[in-house]
């Protein structure tokens, strides 16, 4: 009969079970999929996002100038699936916990991310390339006795070229020896 | 009568339609109405049964061919001044179906949305911002500050 | 090859008879025998089907598909696989005449098996396959204001595997942000490599309004 009171008395105890939200800010689980975040230093301009994307959010596109390319998110046709960050192969794309999306139909097509991502003149012959991002090099070249902060910066076929030349350098100071 | 009504804040009631979603945003829509963790009726605003009762109406789904009219039907029975929401993204810009043979979205083409809340589907919160949002146009609307566009948001139907 | 029981001798027969063509058999390692019918034109389908039904043939399922490799190729055929006590006859019908691609017509089977009912319909909604004298022509999921044989319409896989994405509404989207992309394929170049039909224009926003549905097509009873 008076199991009424141990429940009314445990409920009292525990509180109410609404989320407070708008009142209070909601919790947000750590691995929540909000919308997508671009680090313009680590993207390479792979375009594998772009090829994963179900919802065709991405849209990758060199700029007027050629010097450079523009990486648009679109969020209003992302489906937060996280197939973009998944398959990135610099770790450029994150899925941030914000989920805060509500807007006004104004801003419909404003409710995108642009990045303009700058290409690199090839030291060698100035052709425009993407630098391999220095974390993802540092990672890569940890072992290599050759130093690449210069040949980073040059195209793969300069950089082919400086391998040759390097090579011949060593094989002279062989023979001398 | 002005001060009442400064007072007393008029409750929006919802309505949703479901044209063509995979009911991924209905459950949503659902757990924001039904359960106690989320509670829209905290915000003065409660799910009703009938378009003609409706101030507030959500939309899920990216507008097939097949549930069109009736979807256009529907919305044209809530009386004005009503808001739209278009709730996922499907409806918004058709989402992963954009471009589809059957698909005859985004919503926008044949209504006048108001608010958009993006997600596949968003999160309760993420739709009860989107009420609210909803709600402070609704009352813009009731008070004259937002005319309601009655005649631009006329729906030429079969 | 012939057919080496007396039930199998028999449909070889009745085949014989009701087409007049020779039933091809192959064996399996366990001599399983499978018979293979090709006609020549879709008519004799009619009085084979009548043949199969009067000896006790169930139809398995059919099969819809393209002979002729290449993008415009439109000599579809189509196999029905029968299953008889103790064999499978397949029999192919090209829905073409030799040196000529225009489509011919295929009798209804469903009057004799009536489980060809649903395939039928589905080839006529999915590929536009024409079926004369089917008894419930009506779409299985389709709506009618879609053209028949839309499936044949789709991307091709080789664009689909290359992660081709509509573009519909990113005009809008770039130009919010002060670019123009009308007219531009992007320098990368890869949307839509192949021309797939996924563009769909979005009409102005200003003008809703869209053909009745009564006017043009029938009721669909559903």
């Amino acid at each position: 009969m008076f199991r009424f009171l141990k429940l009314l008395g445990k409920n009292l105890a525990q509180g109410p079970s609404t989320d407070p939200f708008p009142a209070k800010e909601a919790h947000t689980p750590e691995r929540f999929r909000g919308r997508v975040v671009v680090n313009p230093e680590q993207c390479v301009g792979c375009r594998i996002c772009h090829h994963m994307c179900a919802g065709g959010a991405i849209r990758i596109e060199d700029n007027e100038e050629k010097t450079g390319y523009n990486f648009t998110v679109w969020h209003n046709t992302c489906a937060l699936c996280g197939m973009c960050r998944h398959y990135c192969p610099t770790k450029a794309i994150t899925l941030s916990t914000d989920w805060h999306n509500a807007h006004t139909q104004e801003d419909k097509y404003d409710w995108a991310a642009h990045y303009s991502i700058p290409y690199l003149a090839c030291a060698g012959c100035g052709a425009h390339i993407r630098m391999l991002p220095p974390q993802l090099a540092a990672r890569l070249y940890a072992h290599s006795p050759v130093d690449m902060t210069d040949l980073l910066k040059l195209c793969p076929s300069c950089r082919q070229l400086a391998a040759a030349r390097r090579e011949e350098i060593s094989n002279d100071t062989h023979e001398q020896e | 009568m002005n001060l009442f009504s400064d007072i007393v804040v008029r409750s929006p009631w919802l309505y949703r339609i479901n044209a063509g979603s995979c009911n991924g945003c209905d459950v949503e829509l659902a757990t924001t109405a039904c359960i106690p963790r989320y509670d829209v009726e905290r915000l003065g605003c409660r799910y009703c049964g009938s378009p003609r009762h409706a101030d507030i109406v959500l939309i899920t789904g990216p507008l097939t061919l097949r549930v069109r009219d009736k979807v256009l039907r529907v919305w044209q029975e809530i009386p004005e001044p009503k808001v739209t929401v278009a709730v996922g993204i499907c409806p918004i810009s058709g989402g992963v179906f954009r471009g589809g043979h059957s698909i005859e979205g985004p919503i926008d083409r044949y209504i006048p949305v108001d608010v958009n809340v993006p997600g596949c589907p968003p999160r309760p919160q993420s739709i009860m911002e989107g009420v609210l949002l909803a709600k402070k146009i609704w009352l813009d609307r009731l008070n004259g500050i937002a005319p309601g566009h009655k005649e631009e948001r006329h729906v030429s139907l079969p | 090859m012939t057919p080496t029981n007396k039930s199998n001798e028999i449909v070889h027969d009745a085949l014989l008879q009701a087409t007049e063509l020779a039933t091809q058999w192959t064996f399996d390692v366990k001599q399983n025998a499978f018979g293979w019918l090709r006609l020549n034109n879709t008519e004799s389908l009619r009085p084979a089907a009548k043949a199969l039904a009067e000896n006790g043939a169930r139809l398995c399922t059919m099969t819809a598909y393209v002979e002729e490799r290449g993008e415009n190729s439109n000599k579809k055929a189509i196999a029905y696989h029968f299953a008889l006590a103790n064999t499978v006859v397949t029999v192919t019908v090209p829905l073409y005449t030799a040196g000529c691609d225009t489509p011919v017509a295929v009798p209804s089977i469903t009057s004799w098996f009536r489980n060809a009912d649903w395939n039928e319909r589905e080839f006529h909604e999915m590929f536009g396959i024409d079926i004369v004298d089917h008894p419930n022509p009506k779409r299985l999921f389709l709506d009618e204001r879609l053209d028949a044989g839309i499936m044949s319409s789709l991307i091709p896989f080789s664009a689909m595997v290359h992660g081709a994405a509509t573009r519909n509404l990113w005009e809008q989207v770039m130009a919010a942000k002060g670019v123009d992309i009308t007219g531009s394929d992007g320098s990368y170049g890869l949307e839509n490599p192949h021309g797939a039909p996924t563009d769909i224009s979005t009409p102005p926003i200003e003008e809703p309004t869209f053909t009745p549905v009564s006017a043009t097509a029938p009721e669909n009873g559903n």
